[in-house]
């Protein structure tokens, strides 16, 4: 046991360092000259300990820790940095580097606000896999996870009361009422949601922020009681040709507010964004990790092949005097 | 023994400094998908109702040639296309074509009143939560889609069409179907 202590530690650090990328998929440290660098010191130890190894099996353990090891390095270093995708609802992005096509669930503002949009990744000759908000979905070497994020889904009239188009020049889709809020602003000591869209119909472009309901707490937002512990959004509220300010309000989630000759209502929820992470693949870490245990377990019913060769020169040369002695 | 130490420590750094310059980087960037890159696809459809508030839908459309037309009165472009798509439909509508003008945004009663001055005989269907725009990808407005009698895209265009770009994008097909 004494012999294998320092492989099975160096083992144990190779299994935490490569287990570390699923657990936390995306981590901007896996894609560091400094990951890479204590991925091949750990390997370097590894080799270090098959070599003095006396056991078989155990040579085999610390085998298949290497190939862990090799399987954190191809998807840390080798792998591409993390992307994330932000769409609107009922939209298709491709994600070309594993060769697939993600489908953004459709919405309402009814289920924006239970927040269970689903996103539904595609590819030739597979079957759909679902990705829900929380859960891990392997595809190859990537990990595939859905982040729940805010999102507003607006709708505007104009002071007849006629609807008016929802454009955003500049979103993740042209002609989406949905805001995704993909950028942060400070505002009052706090970093916000900010998000903007055009009413072309209306001559306005409008900029919003969201504050989350503990951040109306803490600003002491004036809101009505029925939308306590509601999230609230800000409109500032601009002329499309001449971009002067005509008017800036808060109103909470499904309120109506009107504002530089609009009206505008909100309804805020959270719809999930696709986060792709390079991972180990799933097959190659399986068969290191069952290597490990298998020749670690393997070891413990092994004979020690060193101390037995040790034994057996011992045992030759003391026969060897015998017959020197006797010739 | 102290060779094969040294090819080992040679493989990890080379295989470190092969890293720098093979792997690893941002990824591919996201390819940009415009309503011309829907050729092939299924058309999606959704429920929507007509200006005069009837339900329909593009799925109802399933054995005709459908040219899906996304517009707003506010657009320019799309006001100055209206008439040739008003000509474009009567001239073929015998023959299993239709137009579908789809108002993206706007209230039933502002479209309504502005095909009705225009003369447009088309169906107008309004969506009011523009699932048709973000469906089909619009970068902008107007954006229209070829749909085949099997309910799949032909293809998709971007921007103002003429009369003549028009006939020469629906002809050979209602010629084929």
């Amino acid at each position: 046991m004494k012999t294998r202590f320092p492989g099975i530690v160096t083992e144990l650090v190779a299994c935490i360092l490569v287990i570390a990328q699923i657990v936390v998929p995306g981590d901007a440290l896996f894609h560091t000259w400094q990951y890479a660098l204590a991925l091949a010191v750990v390997a370097w130890l590894l080799i270090a300990n098959i070599s003095r190894s006396r056991r078989a099996l155990f040579g085999i353990s610390l085998f298949g820790a290497l190939i862990v090891i090799a399987d954190g390095f191809a998807s840390g270093l080798l792998g591409p940095d993390t992307d994330r995708l932000a769409r609107a609802p009922g939209t298709v992005a491709p994600i070309p580097d594993i060769g697939a096509a993600a489908f953004f669930s459709s919405a309402t503002p009814q289920t924006l606000t239970k927040g269970d949009g689903v996103i539904t990744i595609r590819r030739r000759n597979h079957s759909d896999v679902l990705v829900t908000s929380g859960a891990r979905k392997f595809l190859g070497a990537s990990l595939l996870t859905a982040v729940s994020m805010p999102v507003a889904y607006v709708e505007a009239f104009d002071e007849a009361g006629n609807h008016l188009t929802v454009t955003q020049p500049t979103g993740a889709a042209f002609l989406s009422p949905f805001l995704l809020f993909r950028t942060r602003q400070e505002i009052a000591g706090g970093t916000h949601p900010i998000d903007g869209f055009a009413l072309p119909g209306g001559n306005r472009t409008v900029k919003v922020v969201y504050f989350t309901p503990q951040d109306v707490v803490r600003l002491h937002m004036a809101m009505p009681p029925s939308a306590a512990g509601q999230p609230a959004i800000l409109y500032d509220v601009f002329d499309a040709g001449s971009n002067h300010s005509l008017g800036i309000g808060v109103a909470a989630s499904g309120v109506q507010a009107e504002i530089g000759g609009v009206r505008l209502d909100a309804t805020l929820g959270t719809y999930p964004q696709l986060v792709i992470a390079s991972a180990p693949h799933p097959y190659v870490l399986m068969l290191g990790l069952v290597l490990i245990v298998v020749g670690i377990a393997g070891s413990f019913l092994e004979p020690d092949d060193g101390a037995m060769r040790e034994s057996k020169r011992h045992e030759e040369q003391h026969g060897d005097g015998e017959h020197g002695v006797g010739a | 023994m102290r060779t094969i130490w040294a090819i080992v420590g040679v493989i990890i750094v080379a295989a470190l400094a092969a890293s720098f310059y093979l792997g690893g980087g941002p990824r591919r960037p996201d390819v940009v998908v415009g309503p011309s890159s829907l050729a092939g696809a299924p058309a999606a459809s959704f429920d929507i109702a007509r200006a005069d508030g009837s339900p329909d839908a593009l799925a109802r459309y399933r054995g005709k040639i459908v040219l899906v037309n996304l517009w707003a009165t506010w657009c320019p472009p799309c006001r100055e296309e209206m008439p040739a798509l008003e000509t474009l439909y009567r001239a073929h509508v015998a023959q299993g074509f239709v137009v579908l003008g789809i108002d993206q945004g706007e209230s039933a009663k502002v479209a309504a009143d502005y095909a009705h001055a225009r003369g447009v005989t088309f169906p107008i269907l309004i969506d009011d939560q523009q699932q048709y725009g973000r469906a089909y990808a619009a970068e902008g407005l107007p954006t229209s889609v070829l749909v085949d009698r099997t309910g799949h895209i032909i293809k998709g265009v971007d921007g103002e069409m003429s009369l003549d770009a028009m006939q020469a994008l629906v002809t050979p097909v209602l010629k084929s179907q």
